[in-house]
């Protein structure tokens, strides 16, 4: 069941109660329970798969942490990661894998369409990274079964992330067991502003997006332009949201899980946007992938450095999915952090010899980055051929490429969205970014929980009031049918 | 002395009460809503039960069926009191169990017009993208959804939950624009064109007759109708027409027009199978059926779409069934 | 080398390598508190260090750091 369903509603609400009226040292338990229920609604074999998965972690991690020989633990270690890893590429590039094959059999075996297990990228990632720790001696191995099976099966976190870490998770043991009713309430703001984002803006943009990306010939280069930055909002509004969902809902449960945005468009350089966008991934790429494979080339100098970088933005990409636009779209990025990187302590060295280009620079670097993520984010958006075309007519020139289409036109009838519901998206753009800053800043945060209660909740209201109004459902009203 | 437990529990307390607290106007907005809509909002089936309570007294005729009779028989053009009780995308099943629950408040009934049509025998409401129907019928009629997993639904009871947030965003806005106007607010106004007697006057358009459109609409029927209902669609069917012979009141089973560019893509093994069911059933209940598939004399200006007549369609329909009614 | 010895040279490859050279740490100093300190320039800088002690480290060693004292007491360690 979708997090933004009625079912799972009733799902949550039940599983609060039987939660909170349970004995704290059950309570790990019944959390347990609860989140194979939630997976089990989605696929019963699937949680057959997930059961399997943490059983042989669990007892490989224990294997593991008994042994001396260094080789022999090295050799396990590397054994169960690859398996892991090998169950997410058999799963996620399925359809990659059989294609040469279907050629092949044709009629004969029509292709299994394997579906790849809810949250099968989440939970693996989170198997690797605890058995890695393990080895590498930064977790203590987990003795208990169930604490292991509910880090890795946690139900607000299989779903979509984000991905924590074994320690993080285990440190916070106590919190679950005895929740802090301080973080439960937070954990719902958390969770109607993840709603707000999501439904009103990023569904809303969604609008315009598919208008432009579904189509790019028929619009112009001033359209495709506006396309391009509603989709990364939209891109942003929607993860961003549903991870709020997802932190929100565990710091009900007393599960303080890791942001994964960080006013990501703010960025000054490629490097830094992707220390503030999915976080949670790609720290964890960082730790497990970029730092393994940089001490092993470090050697090779400037060429290591670059192909490490190439190497882990291509697996960004390529975790998403097994399309050439993923590809690409983790191919740019490599090249913009190998560009930028490189080029780094020479651009420093030339602001400093000019101190009144500095504060320039406080500007261009955001624009300049955020404008290179817009033109990556395209191929993050739609195929390969499409993220071309989309491309190339986005540029005013050759216009015999733009034929039948003027190309400073502006037409929101066009688009599918009026002007003032645009500004409106815009104005809501800016206060999601307001509240994204000054929930960082303490200063700002005691001004807000300090306004009277009436304030806070009037705000409350209407946020419901404004989601609710906002939703926009498929099914349409029309006499139709016959 | 408070142990650390004694304050965590206080303050969990505490939490408790101001959440309750919160969402209490959340649960008020929510009775008050539900107060409007009963109130306030119609729909064609408060509309119809509404006609039909006031005229029950006098009705003599009665139409039942799908969307082309509920658009396609206009019957305050038939002789006597004529009330249409069709409704749209009304399946077999739903006709037979709202004529059991109206016959009963109509003294004076003499005669049942119900219509056939090819969907008849192979549907169900409950089957497809229409179903959410089943919950206003379950309001309005107490008539309840056939299956049971279909009850698991919080429109069995609730009238908001009924109608989609678009709804109620459309609402709040035609309702500031008639403030803002003077003029008095209404909700869906697209039930206004439904008269007195339960026919929905359907605005002239120009018909899209052509082959594409009529391919649409019959490749979202096909896509409902399913063989397995054969036998219990018809034995709703005779079931209607058993209670009815038992009373004594005349019926007549009726298809209605379609144009020629739907006619002749209809399913050819379904709607034989109708034709000799017709035909068993003519004979073993006595009844009359008049099938007006084809009616070459009609155009673009009498349909609205490629199985629905227009307003002056089913004027003109109605005047030739009247007329073949009263033939001896 | 004690690790007296250390600590001063520990300092002149960070302020080479983070291009600061006002850059001062003690042995609380993580990650978070120095300019331009993130997974890229960690490799860069655990490089420096193996060339200015001539050690080398593996994977393990790194993981295990949470700050300079830790990476002080891991030089000391591997210069033995």
């Amino acid at each position: 069941m979708s997090f933004l369903s009625a079912e799972f509603g009733i799902f949550l609400a039940l599983g609060l109660l039987i939660f909170y009226l349970s004995p704290s040292q059950w309570r790990p338990r019944v959390l347990l329970g609860w989140s194979y229920a939630f997976y089990a609604s989605w696929s019963p074999a699937g949680t057959v798969l997930l059961l399997f998965i943490t059983l042989s972690v669990y007892l490989t991690a224990r294997w593991i942490q008994g042994r001396s020989a260094e080789s022999a633990k090295f050799a396990v270690t590397t054994a169960g990661v690859a398996s892991l890893l090998v169950v997410l590429i058999v799963f996620k590039f399925n359809a990659w894998l059989s294609s040469p094959f279907q050629a092949l059999l044709g009629d004969i075996a029509p292709g299994i369409r394997v579906i790849a297990p809810l949250g099968l990228s989440y939970y693996l990632f989170k198997a690797m990274g605890y058995l890695l720790d393990v080895y590498w001696e930064k977790v203590a191995v987990q003795r208990s079964f169930v604490s292991l099976a509910l880090y890795i099966s946690f139900f607000p976190q299989i779903v979509s992330g984000p991905i924590q870490r074994a320690g993080d998770f285990f440190d916070r043991f106590d919190g679950l067991k005895r929740p802090d009713s301080a973080e439960f309430v937070v954990g719902l703001r958390r969770i109607l502003f993840g709603f707000a984002k999501k439904v009103v803006i990023a569904d809303r943009l969604a609008v315009l997006v598919a208008n432009t990306h579904s189509n790019p010939s028929r619009f112009s280069s001033v359209e495709l332009l506006l396309g391009a930055y509603c989709y990364s909002f939209q891109l942003y509004a929607d993860f961003s949201g549903v991870t709020d969902i997802a932190i929100g809902l565990g710091l009900l449960f007393g599960v303080r899980g890791p942001e994964n945005f960080n006013l990501p468009y703010f960025a000054r350089n490629v490097q830094e946007f992707w220390r503030r966008w999915h976080m949670s991934l790609t720290s964890w790429l960082s730790d497990y992938l970029f730092l393994p494979l940089r001490m092993s080339l470090r050697r090779l100098g400037t060429f290591g450095l670059a192909l490490a970088i190439l190497v882990n933005m291509l697996a960004v990409g390529l975790w998403h999915g097994p399309t050439w636009a993923y590809a690409a779209f983790g191919a740019i990025n490599g090249i913009f952090m190998i560009v930028s990187v490189l080029t780094l302590k020479r651009r420093n060295a030339v602001f400093q010899t000019h101190p009144w280009l500095a504060s320039v620079r406080r500007w261009t670097g955001p624009l300049v980055t955020f404008h290179l993520m817009v033109f990556a984010q395209i191929f993050f958006s739609v195929s390969l051929g499409s993220a071309f075309t989309y491309v190339g007519r986005i540029v005013p020139f050759p216009a015999v490429l733009h034929a039948g289409v003027p190309m400073l036109r502006l037409s929101w009838p066009l688009l599918g969205i009026s002007v003032w519901t645009f500004a409106a998206l815009c104005a809501g753009l800016v206060t999601m970014e307001a509240i994204h800053w000054g929930s960082q800043h303490a200063c700002w945060r005691a001004r807000f929980m300090s306004a009277p209660r009436y304030v806070r909740w009037g705000l409350y209201y209407a946020s419901i009031l404004i989601i609710l109004l906002s939703v926009r459902t498929t099914v349409s009203f029309i006499y139709a049918q016959f | 002395m408070h142990s650390s437990k004694c304050i965590r529990k206080d303050t969990n307390v505490r939490v408790l009460v101001r959440l309750c607290a919160f969402c209490v106007p959340i649960f008020v907005a929510l009775a008050l809503a539900e107060v409007w809509t009963v109130k306030a909002v119609r729909s064609s089936y408060s509309i119809k039960r509404q006609s039909l309570e006031a005229l029950a007294g006098q009705v003599d005729v009665l139409v039942i069926g799908s969307s082309r009779a509920y658009v396609g028989i206009a019957a305050k053009h038939l002789s006597g009191v004529a009330f249409n009780l069709a409704g749209t995308s009304q399946s077999v099943d739903y006709d037979y169990r709202l004529l059991n629950r109206v016959l009963p408040e109509l003294p004076k009934l003499k005669r049942v017009i119900i219509e056939v049509q090819d969907l008849s025998l192979f549907y169900q409401l409950h089957e497809g993208s229409e179903a959410w129907r089943q919950y206003f019928y379950e309001q309005e009629w107490g008539i309840s959804p056939l299956e049971l997993k279909d009850w698991l639904d919080v429109r069995m009871f609730s009238r908001v939950a009924l109608r989609t947030f678009g709804f109620y965003r459309s609402a709040l806005l035609a309702a500031i624009r008639s403030y803002a106007r003077g003029t008095p607010f209404v909700p869906d106004s697209s039930i206004h064109d439904i008269d007195e007697r339960g026919w929905w006057a359907l605005s002239e358009v120009k018909a899209d007759l052509s082959p594409a459109a009529a391919a649409g609409a019959l490749a979202r029927h096909v896509s409902l109708m399913k063989r397995s209902y054969e036998a219990a669609n018809l034995a709703y069917l005779t079931g209607m027409l058993s209670a009815l012979r038992q009373r004594n009141i005349d019926v007549v089973l009726v298809t209605l027009p379609v144009s020629t560019s739907y006619s002749r893509g209809m399913n050819e093994e379904y709607w034989s199978r109708t034709q000799e069911a017709m035909k068993r059933i003519t004979t073993e209940f006595g009844v009359r059926y008049f099938c007006f598939l084809t009616v070459p004399e009609f155009g673009a200006e009498e349909f609205y779409d490629t199985d629905h007549l227009s307003a002056r369609g089913a004027v003109r329909f109605t005047e030739v069934l009247r007329s073949e009614l009263e033939r001896p | 080398m004690t690790e007296a010895e250390i600590f001063p040279k520990l300092t002149a490859v960070f302020r080479d390598v983070f291009d600061n050279p006002q850059l001062d740490c003690s042995d609380s100093t993580t990650a978070q508190d120095v300019e331009n300190w993130d997974s890229i320039t960690h490799v860069t800088l655990v490089v420096a260090v193996e060339k200015a002690f001539g050690v080398s480290f593996t994977v393990k060693d790194i993981r295990g750091l949470a700050n300079v004292g830790d990476f002080r007491r891991l030089i000391a360690k591997r210069v033995k």
